[in-house]
């Protein structure tokens, strides 16, 4: 019950969720996908999908999800818009809210944009990732695929799991730490200093900049995307000694044990953060991570948009 | 013939100390102070004895935004604001559209300003255009009556220029006021830096930001003895610099903000822009340490860095919205209360001067009472005298509850508890951080140049801007 009040308003942040909520939903996002494709949940119900940095997989699942469920997608295509001519964002949204849609799902570069679109609109907003801030359907979309992999969320209870790259830049880690910590998995960071977050910030993970050094402990590595800008910024030399350093390389998965499983976001840049013959591996999750997006924001929009969810 | 204002019984602060007894204007000046005034008929009588008397405030810090941006703030609506908050005079900033970087520029704003009852003062630019590349013409702005050039809204980049300018200005008279700030550092940053930034997901500004710059100045001041001035600091290592410096006889003086004392960077967890502010509130230990610092004197003036902002500005995110918040009405409420919580944390005002010391053991009974008039002595010093003495304004202007001295007087109710409320902003702009927020001591009275501007807690614009 208390998790209905926690996303009365949206679903912008890990953090609303408690485990048993976070749980309900991955309950939900299983019954998704085994069940029917087409169904009339949210029939009637109207999305406006504001996509404001570019986006396939997300934006493309997010559409798929909401079709399955009966409801109605409006896309939003914000380099044709009013928004690239200067009008400012609230502007653009109390617009589109004007038009009666019942919610909307949020792409930003700026974080915070998903809350400060709901305050100004009244409007449910669910986030799509949102600077460097959070991607909460994302994480709940690789709980739900390692558990898949291992069989239960129970089997989350002390793995160890490394996420490996810009830590510091990344709402993708943001989101993912705080899920793991509601299954009570334990997080390693590894960055250079330069790509990690200011120390303190999540005190319940351990940060290293050591990959080699803890690469034997380790039962996933998830390998976060690395921005070319971080070179001209002055975070990494160059992307040749970033491979060096943090790279999943062929030589570096040869030393995991062989039960550990590799993940990414997408989209991966092979050769970059990791050897495309180790992403096509069997021990990669990053095919089955991108399919279980759809079912993952199917319950998501379920939770936020629906009239209530029968179990 | 103007009615004579009669304060009755509050305690009398000025630079001297402070005293029980009543107070009299008459006119533009004070005609009596300390001991019993007797009213006569048609004066007008404030009852003062829930708190003090003191000279009114003058404020080195405001972005009155003219010209080019009266869409935030004219100088009608900011010399209101001002009169509120118990200011008598402000000090224009230059980072106008255009800059107030010429005489010109400047005779023309202080011209706009001349017929208000509050007195605006003008400050100018260091540099041309206010683009940190060549030196603004300095001797022709102290000319025309600037005092103090800044730059503010951004740093001066390059250490020889603000070393020239130093050179330049010093023997003009003129106060070389720095916005601390190297750019490369500050990068992209909308909030402190830290790890509230980082759960936030927002660009951080790094304290370094600030303290490279403090330091690299005060070495450069140190090494030419020209006149620096550091404006909002905000960073405890920031205040401990000045310290040392003082401390080693560089002349450099140095501001903070009421913000900066009172509001911590916890504000921005919601990613309301109001809080959005340039140099960022920053942490409790920063706070905590910026008071640690004031107590010991080492501060000279409390600026508000009033900054309004027309909605549009401030409703978008962090990213987007504009740096900076309105400070002028609620600035003396805001750092008494703050003191008032430093009283809490153990923090007493240490180097008051003897005779100042002694009036207050004399006026007041218990030690605890004496401890708060200390706070709110150093507090009206670094908000009244203090800042005035900066701007080169006559010692007769404010300071000196005596008479014969000018009628700039400020009665501020010590034992109000208020919250203030969006409707009673009197900025053109809104964007106030201390709306719905309990505040401790309250301007009530005011008199500027024997005008009274402020009844009962009201500002009186009939006869005033009218």
């Amino acid at each position: 019950m208390a998790n209905d009040d926690a996303l009365k308003q949206g679903f912008w942040s890990m953090g609303q969720l408690d485990r048993q909520g976070a749980e309900s939903l991955l309950r939900r996002a299983r019954h998704f996908a085994s069940g029917p494709r087409r169904l009339d949940l949210l029939d009637g119900v109207e999305i406006a999908a504001l996509f404001f940095e570019t986006s396939t997989r997300t934006r493309v699942s997010f559409e798929v999800a909401a079709t399955r469920l009966g409801a109605a997608v409006i896309n939003f295509d914000s380099k044709s818009s009013s928004l690239a001519k200067g009008e400012s964002l609230q502007d653009t949204v109390e617009t589109i809210a004007s038009f009666g849609v019942d919610g909307m799902v949020v792409r930003s570069s700026a974080a915070g944009a998903p809350e400060l679109i709901s305050r100004w609109t009244g409007l449910k907003v669910v986030n799509a990732g949102d600077g460097a801030h959070q991607h909460p359907s994302q994480a709940l979309l690789d709980l739900f695929t390692l558990s898949e992999r291992l069989g239960s969320l129970d089997a989350l209870s002390g793995l160890k799991v490394g996420i490996v790259g810009d830590i510091a830049h990344s709402r993708v880690a943001r989101s993912l730490m705080d899920g793991l910590d509601l299954f009570g998995a334990e997080t390693t960071l590894v960055a250079p200093a330069t790509l990690m977050p200011p120390r303190g910030f999540a005190p319940y993970v351990r940060a290293t900049s050591d990959f080699d050094g803890c690469l034997g402990d380790l039962d996933v590595v998830y390998l976060l995307r690395l921005q070319q800008e971080r070179i001209g910024q002055g975070l990494i030399p160059s992307f040749g000694e970033y491979v060096a350093r943090y790279s999943l390389t062929r030589e570096r998965h040869r030393r995991l044990r062989p039960e550990v499983v590799i993940m990414h976001p997408g989209p991966v840049y092979p050769g970059m953060e990791v050897d495309s013959a180790v992403i096509a591996a069997e021990s990669s999750l990053v095919r089955s991570q991108t399919r279980n997006g759809v079912y993952v924001r199917m319950a998501i929009l379920e939770k936020v948009f629906g009239a209530g969810v029968m179990e | 013939m103007s009615a004579r204002i009669v304060y009755k019984g509050g305690l009398l602060l000025d630079r001297s100390g402070v005293r029980r007894g009543d107070l009299a204007v008459d006119g533009g000046s004070i005609v009596a102070a300390g001991g019993e005034v007797a009213p006569r008929p048609g004066d007008i009588v404030v009852n003062a004895s829930g708190g003090l008397v003191i000279p009114a405030l003058v404020d080195a810090h405001t972005h009155l935004r003219v010209p080019g941006g009266e869409e935030a703030e004219t100088l009608e609506t900011g010399t209101m604001a001002a009169a509120m908050g118990g200011y008598a005079a402000v000090l224009a900033m230059p980072n106008t559209s255009p800059p107030l970087d010429n005489p010109a520029r400047v005779a023309q704003m202080l011209a706009g300003a001349a017929r208000l009852p509050v007195r605006v003062l003008s400050s100018g630019t260091i540099t041309k255009e206010r683009a940190g590349a060549e030196l603004s013409p300095l001797a022709a702005l102290a000319k025309a009556g600037v005092r103090l050039v800044t730059d503010d809204g951004s740093g001066v980049q390059d250490a020889n220029l603000m070393r020239r300018a130093l050179q330049y200005g010093a023997e003009l008279g003129l106060v070389v006021a720095e916005h601390c700030e190297v750019e490369s550092l500050f990068g992209a940053g909308v909030m402190n830096e830290g790890a509230l930034s980082a759960g936030l997901g927002l660009r951080g500004i790094p304290a370094v930001a600030e303290e490279v710059m403090v330091a690299r100045d005060i070495e450069l001041a140190r090494a030419i003895r020209g006149r620096l001035h550091l404006l909002h600091l905000s960073t405890g290592r920031s205040a401990e610099l000045v310290a040392r410096a003082k401390a080693d006889g560089v002349p450099v003086t140095a501001e903070v903000t009421p913000h900066h004392l009172f509001l911590t960077e916890e504000l921005l967890s919601g990613y309301d822009s109001v809080y959005k502010v340039n140099p960022p509130l920053r942490s409790g230990d920063d706070r905590r340490r910026l008071w640690e610092q004031l107590s010991q004197g080492v501060f000279d003036v409390i600026g508000t860095d009033h900054a309004p902002h027309p909605r549009w500005r401030k409703e978008a995110t962090l990213d987007d919205a504009a740096f900076g918040m309105l400070g002028l009405q609620h600035a003396l409420a805001a750092v008494y209360t703050g003191a008032l919580g430093a009283i809490e944390e153990g923090l007493v005002p240490q180097g008051l001067p003897d005779a100042v010391s002694a009036s207050i053991a004399a006026a007041v009974g218990s030690q605890a009472e004496a401890e708060r008039l200390g706070w709110l002595w150093r507090i009206v010093a670094m908000m009244s005298w203090q800042p005035a003495q900066l701007l080169g304004l006559d010692e007769n202007f404010v300071g000196r509850l005596e008479a014969g001295a000018r009628a700039n007087v400020v009665f501020f109710d010590t034992s109000a508890e208020w919250t203030p409320t969006s409707n009673s902003i009197l900025s053109k702009a809104g964007n106030s951080p201390y709306l719905g927020v309990g505040l401790k001591g309250r301007v009530v009275d005011v008199v500027v140049e024997g005008r009274r501007l402020v009844g009962s807690g009201e500002l009186i614009y009939e006869g005033n801007w009218e």
